[in-house]
């Protein structure tokens, strides 16, 4: 049997969409279209980070880690960094924990169903991020509609603070970031014959263990996506912490604005700095996650 | 435990049947029975009221045209879909409620479906790791399994590195490996080249022999479903039309679908003029024809015969004292098909008129010539409009 598939005539020919030989040698005119955007992002990206860099070591008129000191020994600094970290971690793992099950139950659903939820996930984020978040303060106030409803309920007995709090600020947050997590989880997710499901089941696999060893290690690609862009996005973000949890909570991108107003460019190119790599470094693993799986077997 | 017993012996443990339990008294029972089955999808009935009964170590084809419901009805057969009624009875027991996660029926799926995020180890390792088999003998079987559809050391590689044939044989070894009580196979052989078809329906069939396997087997393609089925029903429009042996389908179909799905043949429309108890005589558009059967006279009826069955009036195999048709046709066309020829005669409206003769006689015969046809009236089949 083996020896019929490998020596019937024309199976193993050769690729159609095999290179031409020698064409990597010469430079395909076609790559040249990506000239206008490198120069594009060199002058308006990798100039200014590279100033900006250079900058974060420069303290009292000349080379030090002085900036850095500050940035993660000074206990205000430090308490941004961390911050940072945390409340990026909680919006992303709550968007984790709500996406993929919203994601999952949009492609079982109807075509019909897809848009509306897509139209309705999509048309949000093109309002202000100011706006959605007045939204939330009038909502958290202590007379707002969430308090209200739960005193009505009996659920809490005094209104429970929700406005200038880390809690508040990760709630407010996650409804602004999930498509971000849904849309990514969602695209891979469709792309995953239905037939695997059904082979799982008729080989004895309950709704659990097709979750665990079929849809998620498929799903992970996208998982690691919107892991990125929630993550990054949230560390970065300033209008959000600074409307919903005021000025005693401070974050990096909280604190690179204030140097900056306060004509201290180089404290906030070194919290530029930090932040750049906090965010680089949980990019990087979570593409290591979805590539590791991808490939793992 | 059969596993261990299998093990102790020194016995593959993949070759050993399937203990039956079946419910006291009920012997008579077919293994897998299915009883007024229908579906319908949004007011479109997909299964119409379908019974199909096999027995333990059958090999049955479920023989149809693309959307006649096939796949359907292995869907609610293996309890993937639901059924609006019907019910689904195996080994004398009603599963049409059980999961289907805890039918234990083996699928093998149109496309596949092998999980393209595990070697090919694992996926024929899945089941068993899904049904928390005894996790030591689960690489032993594995080999074994793999070693049956002769990809043996082919354990580690990535599904996308397999060919098609490959992949239908992993397909088969995972199904096969957790020891289902059924295999369903649902038009395993579409995506590969007729050489290597042919050669997988002669080595899944003898494989599925071996280990006594009750199979139902879906296809479109008439040949396939004769070389390899002891049974097979013919599906058309959501219902069963024909249920009997190769040798019946094709000599003895039981509707004129039945009769033209089952190969290339001749029909004529026809007229019952006169029924002398069950010999038929009717009037085509090429002359009278006799016919066993029972139709009232004046009935309008389709007559059909196989082309083998037709051969030029007066070679050997048109013996004296026969009872036999004879009509004059004109041939148009001579068609090769290798050790036989097909000869193609004008034929009125929807008639199509066709013969096969060896390729060896083939001198006899001058297209845009007459010639005298004559066949068996015994073989001369006749379905009602
Ligand atoms: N989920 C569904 N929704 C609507 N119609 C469906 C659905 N599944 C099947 N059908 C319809 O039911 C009919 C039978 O489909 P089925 O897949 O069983 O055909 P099949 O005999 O397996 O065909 P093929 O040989 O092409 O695989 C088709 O007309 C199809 O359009
Ligand atoms: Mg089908």
């Amino acid at each position: 049997m083996t020896s019929v598939a490998e020596t019937v005539p024309g199976r193993a020919s050769t690729s159609v969409h095999e290179r031409r030989p020698g064409i990597r040698h010469r430079i395909d005119p076609w790559q040249l279209l990506v000239l206008p955007a490198s120069a594009y992002l060199l002058l308006a990206f990798a100039a200014p980070l590279a100033v900006m860099f250079a900058e974060s070591f420069h303290a009292g008129g000349g080379l030090s880690l002085a900036n850095y000191d500050r940035v993660l020994m000074d206990s205000r600094g430090l308490q941004a960094t961390a911050n940072t970290v945390r409340y990026a971690s909680w919006v992303t793992f709550g968007c984790v924990l709500l996406g993929v099950p919203t994601a999952m139950a949009m492609v079982r659903a109807s075509s019909r169903t897809q848009m509306i939820v897509l139209i309705g996930m999509l048309l949000p984020m093109s309002s202000s991020i100011v706006v959605k978040s007045f939204g939330w303060m009038i909502l958290f106030r202590r007379t707002g509609l969430i308090n209200e409803t739960l005193m009505w309920l009996g659920v809490v007995s005094a209104p429970v603070a929700l406005l200038f709090t880390e809690h508040g600020l990760i709630i407010a947050t996650i409804s602004l970031k999930l498509p971000l997590m849904v849309l990514p989880v969602f695209a891979v997710l469709s792309q995953i014959p239905g037939q695997l499901g059904d082979a799982a089941t008729t080989l004895g696999a309950g709704p659990v263990y097709r979750f665990r060893r079929v849809t998620l290690p498929l799903a992970l690609p996208g998982i690691a996506v919107g892991f990125a862009i929630v993550f990054s996005q949230t560390a970065a973000s300033y209008l959000i912490p600074t409307l919903l949890a005021g000025g005693r909570y401070p974050t990096l991108s909280k604190s690179i604005v204030e140097s900056y107003i306060v004509s201290n460019a180089a404290l906030g190119s070194a919290f530029s700095v930090v932040l750049l790599v906090t965010v680089g470094v949980v990019v990087w693993l979570s593409g290591r996650l979805g590539k590791d799986h991808q490939s793992a077997r | 435990m059969l596993d261990t017993v299998a093990k102790l012996q020194g016995v593959s443990s993949i070759m050993q049947p399937q203990p039956i339990d079946r419910a006291g008294g009920q012997t008579s029972e077919a293994f897998l029975k299915l009883e007024g089955i229908t579906r319908r999808i949004e007011q479109q009935t997909i299964l119409d009221d379908v019974s199909l009964s096999v027995e333990e170590g059958q090999f049955i084809s479920l023989l149809g045209p693309s959307g006649c419901g096939k796949t359907t009805l292995l869907r609610v057969a293996s309890g993937l879909a639901p059924c609006d009624s019907g019910t689904v009875r195996l080994a004398g027991m009603d599963i049409t409620g059980v999961p289907a996660h805890k039918r234990n029926m083996g699928v093998v799926f149109q496309n596949y479906a092998l999980f393209p995020h595990l070697s090919v180890a694992e996926n024929v390792a899945f089941g068993l790791k899904a049904q928390r088999r005894d996790r030591a003998a689960i690489p032993s079987i594995v080999a074994e399994c793999l070693a049956m559809v002769q990809l043996a050391g082919f354990g580690d590689r990535r599904i996308s590195s397999l060919s098609g044939g490959q992949q239908q044989r992993v397909a088969v070894a995972r199904a096969l490996a957790v020891r289902p009580k059924l295999v369903l196979l649902d038009e395993p052989f579409s995506a590969l080249d007729r050489q290597l078809r042919e050669v997988m329906q002669i080595e899944l069939r003898r494989l599925l022999r071996s280990v006594n396997m009750t199979v139902i087997f879906v296809t479109h393609d008439q040949d396939e479903a004769l070389v390899m089925s002891d049974r097979i029903a013919v599906m058309n429009r959501g219902r069963i039309e024909d249920y009997s042996d190769p040798a019946s389908i094709y000599s003895r179909p039981k509707s004129l679908f039945a009769f033209d799905f089952v190969g290339l043949s001749t029909r004529m429309a026809a007229r019952v003029v006169a029924a002398d108890g069950d010999m038929l005589t009717l009037d085509t558009k090429y002359g009278s024809v006799r016919a066993k059967g029972r139709f009232y006279p004046g009935t309008s009826v389709i007559v059909g015969v196989r082309p083998e069955s037709i051969g030029p009036a007066g070679d050997k195999s048109d013996a004296a004292g026969e009872d036999r048709n004879r009509l004059k046709l004109w041939l148009t066309d001579i068609v090769f098909q290798g050790s036989k020829r097909h000869l193609h005669f004008a034929a009125q409206e929807s008639d199509r008129l066709v013969a096969e003769v060896n390729s060896a006689a083939i001198n006899m015969f001058e297209p845009d010539s007459e010639l005298s046809v004559s066949w068996r009236v015994q073989d001369t089949l006749v379905f009602p409009t």
